[in-house]
């Protein structure tokens, strides 16, 4: 008895000494690396290991790495002074050292291009949710800082908030704070505005419905949106797959509108017969889905965050945006619209509501999310609030990233021949590098807004997506 | 003096006391409704000592005067009863007053009518008295005892504070008579029963033929029971479709007769074997046909017949239902013609083309339908359809307020009536509220049933034995309870094929909506919604099942179903339904496999 117990922790010993430890192996010949914008994903007790985004570099194909941690790391702040692990927080930008080693990245050094004392946001969006004081805006979590207001603006003009519950759900909100270790954005002033259908709107909803024949608008199962036509796929269990993963992503507050509410979108899912990668939303809920992009997409996590991210384009209104923009400067979608003028097709022009819409202009309106047609801002932001919806839903927000990794991935130039990353090109003008970052911009926004989830209680779903797309194959 | 004027402000209180006595509750939905109801007269062959003891027997106290042991003097009818003075004291009661007020409520239409009556009666009752007038009011206060002027200014009061507070009284009254009013109505109305029985080729099948035949002897023998002069008692006949498509092929076996034992032996020995198609609208003619031929021969009018329906499949000829019709008609046009479908599915695949035809001849007559998913179940099947529902009239709980007695009223009215899902909410709200009252739960097990909730009703009338260890039909109410178990059984299987039904539809309608027209896509959702929106909406009521399954299952059917109905005036609505009806269609399939693993 009294020697077996001494036995079982004598061979833990034992086992605990003798697995290999790769990153301790410091007689090694390694490539030593820096790079100059690298991006903390996850750095946490016992601090052994650091997630990182590295961008691209020729030691690696993949955007992130999980590197090991020198037990001699040296971490310095902005301006070279040395300070503690605790204090490196997901999100941040880093100067990054180390060297690739057989078996993996080792890092030595970091230093921090964040500043610490310092670190500011803008968060702006829809209010979309509040827990206690914490809400979320724009897909950003957020809170009041003591004694901060919130001005209103346009109806609520004169009005303060002085704190969220005292705000309207479904509002439109301009904040400026720091975003805290915990990830949230402590706000110290900002201004509110209401959310109302405007006549924009009901005109635009309105031009969205010109041109249809009746009696029969889904003519052999072709959808007519503005000038152009889109083939449905016939496969109803498809297309309820992509339905109720799009229902499940709207938020609460827009299901929580009465259903006479003229803000209240309702959002239809449609599953279109086209190879290329693509995906749109028009201002009246309808958002689009191609077969090209259920190709590529691996799981219910990716196509989440894809519909999460076009849902995010009409809760935060840039459609109307969008027209607005183009009556003062213009044109609507000049470079796609500039496509099918191209090719020939004169869009027809209607009046609705007293105001002449074309129906080219109308169709652009959707145009492509991933498509860049939106500006930078926009869909930085639609990627934001997709994150946060998809978040919501129980999908594992990393898997966005994940999309614009596979995009990245097709559109190298070394895989370009293939036709489907050819057309995906064509359309979404999507080159290589801004497919990178927008993947590193998404896990920098996961690694700062989502610090501390705990990423493995959400799902992904590959086996029901593969499940529901096997008709495709 | 002291003693005089002791008993004038003993007076005085007893009046005030009087006054706060009455019930102040503010007159309810009813009571807006109440309108007094005429006693129908009796047919010539029915006799008026037999509604007498019929009525008596539903619990009224004589047919002539329903509410004799009502009438309560110059109380409001409960425990403050006892703080209520009878009159202005000195020998003088307006107790015969009071009582002729308690009637009039019942039937006048004008409240202020009968209290104005009051006042004259009370004050009638003093000048009959042979008071001492004395008009001075200094020559009274030496008087002892009642004087005319005292006297007359109580009358006043009465009148008065009648006319100030008797509103809930009023309201009471009134459903009072409306209920007996409907009872008798219900009770003479017993409609003539005509036989329509299915003899098409397939009902040889599995014993079928001779089971429906032994169902209905079962029912005409129940009428034939039914004691001499009862209006239960009323004229049968039967007719037999089963062939070609010609009136050759329906056959009137016998006309509606009083003479049940003609009508029984007609069943027993006169009906054709089964062979051919099944004629059904030729059949409903000739059923609509007779019953007119009867209600010519009939001394009175209007006859009401009730049809029993049973078939088995779809109709081989020019088709039951018009154009466009997906299974019901709409809001059913009761009482037209007094004649009424009550049709019978025997073995028909629920949801099929034949059981909206017969779902159809019953919601457009104001009738019921019924499926009887086996022969063996036809017995029962064809007692609930020809079943009344007799309420109980007054709560069991002696001492109720008034407003508890009011709502009991107004349910066992609605339950006479034939207002069922009025009088479950009703008798669900009361017995919550007084859970002991055995009448409640009575009524509120009757209602359930009659509303297919076999669950809810065998737990009511298990509440019921409960709480009247005693009642003389405990054990009849006891085999009630292993029939309802059965019932819901059956009643389940049904549902659950119902909604794979509903489920097919859809699947198959999706499909369409890529090549037909809008207008008649959207047309046809909306009769869809029509008829199955309030199914799906009260799924977990009607399944019985408390689970937070089936409310998930409501709650996202219902709703899917009303966002897509919302849009079906919009041009794009076939478009929409591409997107939005495969989310109903998703949220069924999961309702038909979790309804498929659960056991009732």
């Amino acid at each position: 008895m009294r020697s077996r117990r001494f036995i079982l922790p004598a061979l833990l010993a034992a086992a605990t000494a003798l697995t290999p430890r790769t990153m301790a192996a410091q007689t090694e010949v390694g490539i030593p690396f820096s790079r100059q914008d690298g991006y903390v994903l996850e750095f946490a007790a016992p601090y052994q290991t650091i997630r990182l985004d590295f961008g691209e570099t020729q030691l690696t194909t993949d955007l992130v790495v999980e590197a090991g941690v020198a037990p001699a790391l040296e971490i310095v702040d902005a301006r070279g002074r040395p300070v503690e692990r605790s204090t490196v927080l997901p999100g941040m930008e880093v100067v990054v050292a180390g060297e690739k080693l057989r078996s993996g990245f080792l890092v030595r050094s970091l230093r921090l291009r964040t500043r610490l004392d310092d670190w500011r946001v803008e968060v702006s969006g829809v209010f979309e949710r509040l827990d206690g004081t914490m809400a979320v805006v724009g897909g950003q979590r957020v809170a009041l800082d003591n004694g901060a207001a919130v001005q209103g603006a346009e109806q609520w003009r004169g009005r303060s908030f002085r704190s969220f519950d005292q705000m309207m759900l479904g509002s439109f909100v301009e904040l400026s704070g720091r975003r805290g270790p915990d990830g949230l954005v402590r706000v110290r002033e900002g201004r509110t505005w209401p959310n109302l259908f405007t006549e924009t709107e009901r005109a635009l909803n309105a031009a969205l419905k010109q041109g249809l024949q009746p009696p029969q608008q889904l003519a052999g199962g072709v959808m007519r949106i503005g000038d152009e036509e889109f083939r449905l796929v016939q496969d109803r269990a498809l297309q309820a797959y992509v339905t109720r993963l799009g229902t499940s992503l709207i938020p609460r507050w827009m299901n929580e509108l009465p259903e006479d509410d003229p803000a209240r979108v309702v959002f239809r899912f449609y599953v279109i017969e086209d190879p290329a990668f693509n995906a749109a939303a028009w201002p009246d809920g309808t958002v689009i889905v191609h077969t090209g992009l259920l190709k590529v997409v691996q799981n219910e996590a990716q196509l989440a965050a894809v519909l999460g991210h076009e849902i995010g384009h009409v809760t935060h209104e840039h459609g109307r945006e969008r027209y607005e923009e183009s009556r003062t400067r213009g044109r609507v979608g000049s470079v796609i619209g500039g496509l099918g003028r191209a090719a020939g097709i004169q869009a027809p022009r209607v009046e609705v509501a007293g105001e002449v819409v074309d129906l080219g202009q109308v169709a652009q309106l959707g145009a492509g999310a991933l498509s860049n047609v939106h500006s930078r801002g926009r869909e930085s932001q639609a990627d934001r609030v997709g994150l946060f919806y998809m978040v919501q839903a129980g999908y594992d927000p990393r898997e966005a990233a994940a999309v614009w990794r596979r995009i990245a991935e097709a559109t190298k130039p070394a895989n370009a021949i293939e036709s489907v990353t050819r057309r995906a090109e064509a359309f979404l003008f999507s080159s290589h590098p801004e497919a990178a970052a927008r993947a590193r911009s998404i896990n920098r926004e996961i690694a700062a807004t989502y610090a501390g989830t705990d990423f493995s209680r959400l799902k992904t779903g590959a086996p029901e997506y593969q499940r529901a797309i096997a008709g495709l194959r | 003096m002291g003693t005089r004027n002791t008993r004038r402000l003993c007076r005085l209180v007893l009046g005030l006391a009087w006054m706060a006595a009455l019930p102040f509750a503010a007159p309810g939905a009813a009571a807006q409704r109440a309108h007094p109801h005429e006693t129908p007269e009796l047919p010539s062959d029915v006799s008026a000592a037999e509604v007498d003891r019929a009525a008596r027997e539903a619990g009224f106290a004589t047919a002539a005067y329903p509410y004799h042991d009502q009438p309560n003097a110059c109380g409001p009818g409960d425990w403050r009863f006892h703080l209520v003075p009878d009159g202005p004291g000195g020998g003088v009661s307006f107790t015969p007053a009071c009582n002729e007020h308690d009637y009039c409520y019942m039937g006048e239409r004008d409240r202020g009518v009968c209290d104005q009556r009051l006042i004259h009666d009370a004050q009638a009752i003093c000048r009959a008295a042979g008071l001492p007038s004395i008009p001075r009011f200094e020559d009274q206060i030496r008087h002892v005892g009642l004087t005319l002027e005292e006297c007359l200014k109580t009358a006043t009061s009465f009148g008065l504070a009648v006319d100030l507070l008797g509103e809930g009284v009023y309201a009471e009254s009134q459903l009072q008579q409306r209920q007996y009013a409907a009872w008798l109505k219900a009770y003479l109305s017993v409609s003539a029963l005509l036989f329509v029985f299915d003899v098409s080729g397939s009902m040889a099948d599995q014993d079928r033929h001779r089971l429906n035949l032994e169902a209905a002897d079962h029912v005409i023998t129940l009428r034939m029971n039914q004691p001499a002069g009862s209006p239960k008692r009323r004229p049968a006949g039967v007719v037999v479709f089963g062939g070609e498509c010609s009136p050759a092929a329906v056959r009137t076996i016998t006309e509606i007769t009083s003479d049940l034992a003609a009508v029984r032996r007609a069943i027993q020995t006169g009906i054709p074997g089964p062979s051919g198609g099944t004629p059904l609208s030729i059949a409903r003619e000739r059923a609509d046909q007779v019953a007119a031929d009867f209600g010519r021969r009939a001394a009175q009018t209007p006859v009401k017949v009730d049809v029993v329906l049973l078939s088995d499949g779809q109709d081989t000829c020019e088709g039951v239902r018009p154009a466009g019709v997906y299974g019901t008609a709409g809001p059913p046009r009761t009482g037209q013609r007094g004649v009424r479908y009550m049709t019978v599915g025997l073995g028909i695949e629920p949801g099929s083309a034949a059981e909206r035809d017969l779902q159809f001849l019953a919601s457009s007559t104001g009738g019921r339908y019924l499926s009887a998913r086996s022969p063996e179940l036809l017995r029962r099947t064809f007692t609930r359809q020809v079943r009344t529902y007799v309420p109980r009239r007054v709560p069991s709980t002696p001492g109720l307020d008034g407003s508890a007695r009011r709502s009991f009223l107004a349910g066992a009215l609605a339950l006479q009536e034939g207002d069922f899902r009025t009088a479950a909410d009703s008798f669900a709200a009361f017995t919550a509220l007084h859970p002991g009252d055995a009448h409640g739960q009575y009524n509120l097990a009757q209602a359930l049933e009659a509303r297919d909730r076999y669950r809810g009703a065998a737990a009511a009338y298990r509440r019921y034995l409960a709480t009247a260890p005693r009642a003389a039909d405990r054990a009849a109410v006891q085999a009630m309870l292993s029939v309802l178990e059965r019932d819901y059984t059956d009643h389940f299987a049904y549902q659950v094929e119902l909604i794979r039904s509903d489920l097919a539809y859809l699947e198959n309608y999706y499909q369409r909506l890529f090549d037909q027209d809008n207008a008649s896509l959207a047309a046809e959702f909306r009769g869809f919604v029509l008829e199955k929106g309030a199914f799906y909406a009260d799924l977990s009521d009607v399944l019985e099942i408390e689970a937070p399954w089936v409310d998930a299952a409501e709650r996202d059917v219902g709703q899917s179903i009303q966002r897509l109905a919302r849009r079906v005036d919009s041009p794009t609505f076939d478009r929409d339904a591409v997107s939005l009806l495969a989310v109903p269609i998703g949220h069924l399939e999961e309702l038909v496999r979790a309804l498929s693993a659960h056991r009732p």
